[in-house]
């Protein structure tokens, strides 16, 4: 592999100035989004001393039913929570009283921190009692699915096999906690904003990587030259994927230091489940462990779809093409990801074109969250492996078809 | 070192763009001359295998180029049509890349590239941008590149078009310079560019070979053919209807006419010496103007 050919071909796709105009953008743009956060009532009064204090008032069977008691109170008081500060602090525990009775006399919108810093922590305390009772109630309705199949001696189903699994993965899953950490943003960057910053600039800066030798005409004299086939060929291979490393890298690196500069690190380690929109996952990933696969992911669909690209990019005369044809390939498992409900259960082939998407793949918050499993040959799998797998062979596939398309390519006008 | 050609043919659907073609290039310059849409491009392309032939085959001392892959590409220098170029590049960088390309060391590349530029007159403006090159500067990269890997077989595609009388000149003094032990095939539609240095001649018309002969014997099979007559505006009319005429000029007497035609065209015509323009009018009629 000819150095000088890698460093020209990154020259040619790091010298397109527009990408660097696009990535500002983004970047202004997640900054300005976060930006709002700044001044939230979560950003500016962290709870997390009271994750214990929180543990301990949940463990309180009438909690939950005391809180909705007062919420309905609240709600149809007409009053607003000011009018019910008393009844809030009887509620809480002494220690969270003490804590936020120090901004009585602070307001906002006209009312009282330490009103909405008491109503928050009620919440708290009763959705992650009831995010515990959820995952008891699902741990136990397993366990009689369990013993019906049992019963009616269908224990080599498909469908004992896939109970039986997620019950061993939430009977040993370790015990979920309250989200007092800023975890819960965090793992929903690659969900929101940067999965798709990160194809736009994957897109737009390899859509022309072989389409733009067409339309420049140079494809003539390089697929003339000696090793300006198989050459060219892992040279454009090399640079799309230290671009797409960098691009990536890049909207990570921002990402955290954006968030981290708005709402703080984001604090101790916790069970992935504890955060409310992953309350039902069976995994046992913690919230960090799932923010590095994330990250993980983020690359290998960032890898795979540049390799989708350069492969229309081989095929097209244009950089049209395959702009369109691969941004509308990705945005397809976005939306269909919006338009599938993806809970509990298992994946078919209606639910297989957003499950198995690159989009998943650098986000996977919709597989995590719940227990998704693919029959393969008889044995539930979990789904997270099998986009995983799909992935890597989508990536393959389109190599070897972008070196076949362009090796072999036929220059007739 | 042998570079045939046999029963070569390509077909875009219906149409035959080469039409079995055949033909054997050893050491030499050979002038591939033929009008617009003979097919000569697609022969060319054919040639350096970014076109697969339909059918027939293209050999290298008998073994298939398709087979020979780079070992074929690394003897081969190619000049297209159109120069493809990065216009934000400069000139040595550009030629630095396709050096890579070619497999050339870089410290050679860098010596092979500055005598390149000095020999098309471009040494001055190796560190401009391409974007700012004229037309013809853009011709003598084409040259350049194609010449970069020291080639044994280089085929030039309408390498003049484009060029200026100088450049033409220059680039005619390149060719036969470089010529010694490669074939060299160069199409053109500037039938001077190949008389003066191609040893054998090509003719193509409708995707076929119609003749592949030395200058000599081309010039040699319209002897006795070309003629010279100066008559009145009213008579040149009548000629031109009626024979193929390769060049006229005003006299003060009526006009001059160069006529191409097996018959004496009038009583006081006057025996020329013939030129490949000559054949080329012969050969393609009114195809040729």
């Amino acid at each position: 592999m000819n150095g000088y050919v890698i460093k020209t071909e990154l020259y040619k796709i790091f010298s397109k100035k527009y990408l660097y105009a696009v990535a500002a953008f983004f970047v202004v743009f997640l900054s300005l989004i976060t930006a709002q956060d700044l001044d939230s009532i979560g950003t500016r009064y962290s709870l997390a001393r009271f994750h214990d204090v929180v543990i301990q008032a949940a463990k309180a069977d009438d909690f939950v039913p005391k809180a909705k008691a007062l919420e309905e109170k609240v709600n149809s008081g007409g009053k607003g929570i000011a009018a019910f500060s008393e009844d809030m602090k009887e509620l809480l525990p002494e220690s969270i009283v003490s804590y936020t009775e120090q901004y009585r006399g602070e307001t906002r919108h006209g009312v009282s921190v330490a009103d909405i810093l008491n109503e928050t922590m009620i919440d708290e305390i009763r959705y992650y009692r009831e995010r515990l009772d959820d995952r008891r109630a699902e741990t136990e309705r397993l366990q009689n699915e369990l013993a019906s199949l049992e019963s009616k001696g269908e224990t080599g189903s498909f469908a004992y096999q896939m109970a039986e699994r997620e019950y061993q993965l939430y009977v040993t899953a370790p015990q979920i906690e309250p989200d007092l950490s800023r975890w819960d943003e965090f793992v929903d960057l690659n969900h929101t904003y940067l999965s798709l910053d990160i194809a736009f600039l994957v897109i737009l800066g390899l859509c022309g990587i072989y389409s733009d030798e067409y339309a420049n005409r140079t494809q003539s004299e390089m697929l003339t030259s000696r090793d300006g086939r198989a050459g060219v060929f892992g040279g454009k291979l090399i640079a799309g994927f230290i671009y797409t490393a960098v691009v990536t890298a890049f909207f990570q690196l921002v990402g955290f230091g954006v968030y981290a500069v708005i709402f703080k690190l984001p604090g101790e380690d916790i069970p992935l489940a504890s955060l409310p929109q992953f309350y039902m996952s069976p995994y046992h990933f913690s919230a960090r462990s799932y923010y590095l696969f994330q990250i993980a992911g983020s690359f290998l669909g960032a890898f795979a779809l540049a390799a989708v690209v350069m492969c229309l990019s081989a095929l097209a005369k244009n950089a049209l093409f395959p702009f369109f044809l691969s941004g509308g390939f990705f945005v397809a498992g976005f939306v269909l990801k919006k338009l599938v409900a993806l809970g509990a259960g298992e994946s078919t082939l209606l639910t297989f074109p957003a499950e198995l998407s690159i989009f998943m793949t650098m986000s996977w918050q919709e597989l995590v969250a719940r227990y998704r499993v693919t029959d393969l040959f008889g044995n539930p799998v979990s789904t997270v492996w099998v986009n995983l797998c799909v992935t890597v062979l989508v990536m393959i596939a389109a190599l070897l078809l972008c070196f076949r398309f362009y090796t072999k390519k036929q220059v007739k006008n | 070192m042998k570079l045939t050609l046999s029963h070569v043919t390509k077909a875009f659907g219906q149409k035959y763009a080469v039409e079995d073609f055949s033909a054997e290039f050893e050491r030499g310059v050979y002038g591939l001359l033929g009008p617009n849409g003979a097919g000569k491009t697609t022969l060319m392309r054919m040639m350096v295998d970014i076109l697969t032939p339909s059918s027939g085959r293209i050999r290298l001392d008998g073994v298939d180029i398709s087979e020979l892959g780079a070992a074929y590409r690394d003897k081969l220098g190619y000049m297209p049509q159109e120069i493809g170029v990065y216009r934000n590049f400069t000139a040595r960088r550009f030629l630095k890349y396709l050096s890579a390309l070619k497999g050339i060391p870089s410290g050679e590349a860098d010596g092979t590239i500055v005598s390149l530029l000095e020999l098309v007159g471009l040494k001055d403006v190796a560190d401009k941008k391409l974007g700012g090159f004229s037309g013809g500067m853009l011709r003598r990269i084409g040259i350049v590149q194609a010449l970069l890997n020291d080639p044994k077989i280089l085929i030039l595609d309408e390498p003049t078009a484009g060029l200026d009388p100088q450049e033409r000149i220059r680039f005619r003094n390149i060719v036969s310079e470089i010529s010694g032990d490669r074939i060299v095939l160069l199409s053109t539609h500037i039938v001077t560019d190949v008389e003066f240095i191609a040893g054998k001649v090509i003719l193509m018309r409708e995707g076929r070979l119609l003749r592949m002969d030395t200058t000599e014997d081309l010039l040699r099979s319209v002897e006795g053919m070309v003629w010279s007559v100066t008559v009145p505006r009213r008579e040149a009319d009548r000629l031109k209807e009626k024979y193929d005429v390769s060049n006229i000029a005003q006299r003060a007497d009526g006009l001059a006419l160069r006529i191409v035609s097996a018959e004496k065209p009038l009583g006081d015509a006057r025996p020329e010496q013939p030129t490949l323009e000559d054949v080329f009018l012969h050969y393609f009629g009114r195809e040729a103007v």
